[in-house]
């Protein structure tokens, strides 16, 4: 019979529109003001780790990252402390050609970078979007993915 | 006698049934399709260029990017071809997950194509909506196991990057054993409208031995009527193990088109209930050398991407970046049959006819 398709599809979608009131209701999350939590595993952009024992970074400024990053996103300048010890004097990333990739958290030997948990990262500059040593270094209980590994 | 003469019209690139930047400069004569000229390369990339600047490693999140409906597939075909040309072992646990994450994403294609042709048809939006609610809890197992919606970067040379979290497995099965149910509905919804039935019954013919000299594969041959899938004639991975069958419909019109990705999300619901059962425990990846350099030579892989055969041929001179990468992306290949499948019928058969071909621009342009 002709139309019987056209009813039969109306039904399907009166049945979703019946199920939005009763069974597991509405699960439409209300962003910005609710959120949900990020995945264990989510892949921000790095950021450096610092432990929270001695408050210093665990980087030791050897360039696997530099050279593991597909678009050459990340920017270091070596420097050395009193004890001849090696660190990040610099460490930028360019957050407007990082593409989350992951390379570099999986490349480093020293276990010093992690996923971070950024996103809204809208900015009206370009500058804003080269992430410096300080907005990048975060203690491992706020990244989530440093437990996930 | 009224004297009429044909006009040109340019569909795209901004048109939003031509499913990204994809022009079309159409000749009509009145309503009637008189010719087709495809116009591609607005969203070129230089992805094969890329790869030559970085190591074979570095040109995995790039492959992501080609097919971004389906990133696992196409980060499958890669890895595929890498190991083929360095004589990689990938061992049992990582092969299992792959297979998973591939079919998933065959899912999730077929999903988009499926909804969005009936977008293209004109019901706005609704079949569209049940069909990306299921492909976001798809979403969320492959967010789960490599960080990433869309852009997985999942894949490495010789396994997976990271072994499935603990939750993984049982919410997948969950989603598995649910699936049926809901290609039972979307067809309910769908398979028997008669709009949809009189839309696409007999639009857009793509005839067997046209298909196959336009050397069109994947759903759009199968639909055809010729049985050809690659995880069946040469198949790669672990898929001669799984008991599935590669259905083929004969008419070759747009609704055989559509039919054959219903048909074949209820294959990959099968593989997927196998493999899901018989995952093994064990290593997810083979340990590579910390300088990865292939030995000079070359390799040409092929594997079933939910559009077609996808194949990657690798060179390599011995040095750790890959000398040459080629793609071979089914879109590319199957969007060339468009001008000949769509001369004589109406314009709005033409979106039809685009809409059941599946193509993603990312990976026709590159």
């Amino acid at each position: 019979m002709y139309g019987l398709g056209i009813l039969k599809g109306l039904w399907v979608t009166l049945k979703h529109y019946i199920d939005t009131y009763i069974g597991d209701g509405i699960f439409t999350v209300q962003y910005p003001e609710e959120r949900l939590p990020l995945p264990p595993r989510f892949r921000g952009n790095p950021v450096l780790i610092m432990d929270t024992a001695t408050g210093k970074l665990r980087c030791v400024a050897c360039g696997i990252c530099v050279r593991a990053c597909p678009n050459g996103s990340i920017a270091l300048e070596v420097g050395t402390d009193e004890s001849k010890k090696k660190f990040p004097e610099r460490y930028d990333i360019n957050g407007g050609t990082c593409m989350r990739c992951g390379l570099c958290v999986e490349a480093c030997p020293f276990d010093a970078l992690a996923s971070g948990p950024y996103y809204e990262l809208a900015s009206y500059r370009r500058q804003e979007l080269i992430y410096d040593k300080h907005y990048l270094t975060l203690p491992p209980d706020k990244i989530p993915s440093y437990h996930a590994r | 006698m009224l004297k009429t003469d044909t006009i040109v019209v340019n569909m795209g690139p901004q048109h939003p049934s031509t499913h990204g930047v994809f022009r079309m400069v159409v000749t009509l004569d009145g309503e009637r399709v008189v010719n087709v000229d495809p116009v591609v390369g607005y969203l070129h990339r230089g992805v094969e260029k890329l790869a030559e600047r970085g190591t074979y490693l570095q040109f995995m999140p790039l492959t992501d990017r080609n097919d971004y409906i389906c990133a696992m597939n196409n980060n499958l075909g890669y890895a595929v071809a890498v190991e083929k040309l360095a004589g990689i072992a990938v061992p049992e646990r990582a092969e299992y997950i792959r297979v998973i994450m591939a079919e998933l994403g065959r899912i999730v294609n077929h999903l988009i194509l499926v909804g969005f042709l009936l977008n293209d048809l004109g019901a706005f939006f609704t079949p569209v909506l049940y069909c990306l609610r299921e492909r976001e809890k798809i979403l969320d197992l492959f967010e789960m196991a490599s960080g990433s919606r869309m852009t997985c970067n999942y894949m490495r040379f010789g396994g997976v990057a990271a072994d499935l979290p603990e939750e993984f497995l049982p919410r997948a099965r969950k989603l598995v054993a649910s699936f049926p149910a809901f290609i039972d509905e979307l067809e309910a919804l769908l398979s028997t409208n008669e709009i949809l039935v009189a839309r696409t019954r007999g639009v857009g013919v793509l005839p067997a031995d046209a298909a196959i000299n336009g050397s069109i594969t994947g759903p759009m041959l199968r639909a055809s009527g010729v049985r050809y899938d690659i995880r069946r004639v040469e198949p790669y991975s672990i898929y001669d193990r799984f008991d599935f069958q590669v259905p083929a419909l004969e008419h070759g019109d747009s609704y055989d088109r559509y039919m054959l990705r219903i048909l074949e999300m209820r294959q990959s619901v099968r593989i997927l209930e196998q493999a899901l059962a018989q995952i093994p425990a064990g290593e997810i990846q083979t340990r590579l050398p910390k300088a990865f350099r292939p030995a000079p030579g070359e390799a040409y892989a092929r594997t079933e991407s939910p559009k077609g055969e996808l194949g990657y041929y690798v060179v390599s001179d011995g040095s750790g970046n890959p000398y040459r990468i080629k793609i071979r992306p089914p879109s590319f290949i199957n969007i060339s049959i468009l001008s000949q499948m769509s001369v004589g019928w109406k314009v709005a058969d033409l979106i039809t006819i685009l809409g059941s071909i599946d193509i993603i621009l990312g990976e026709v342009d590159r």
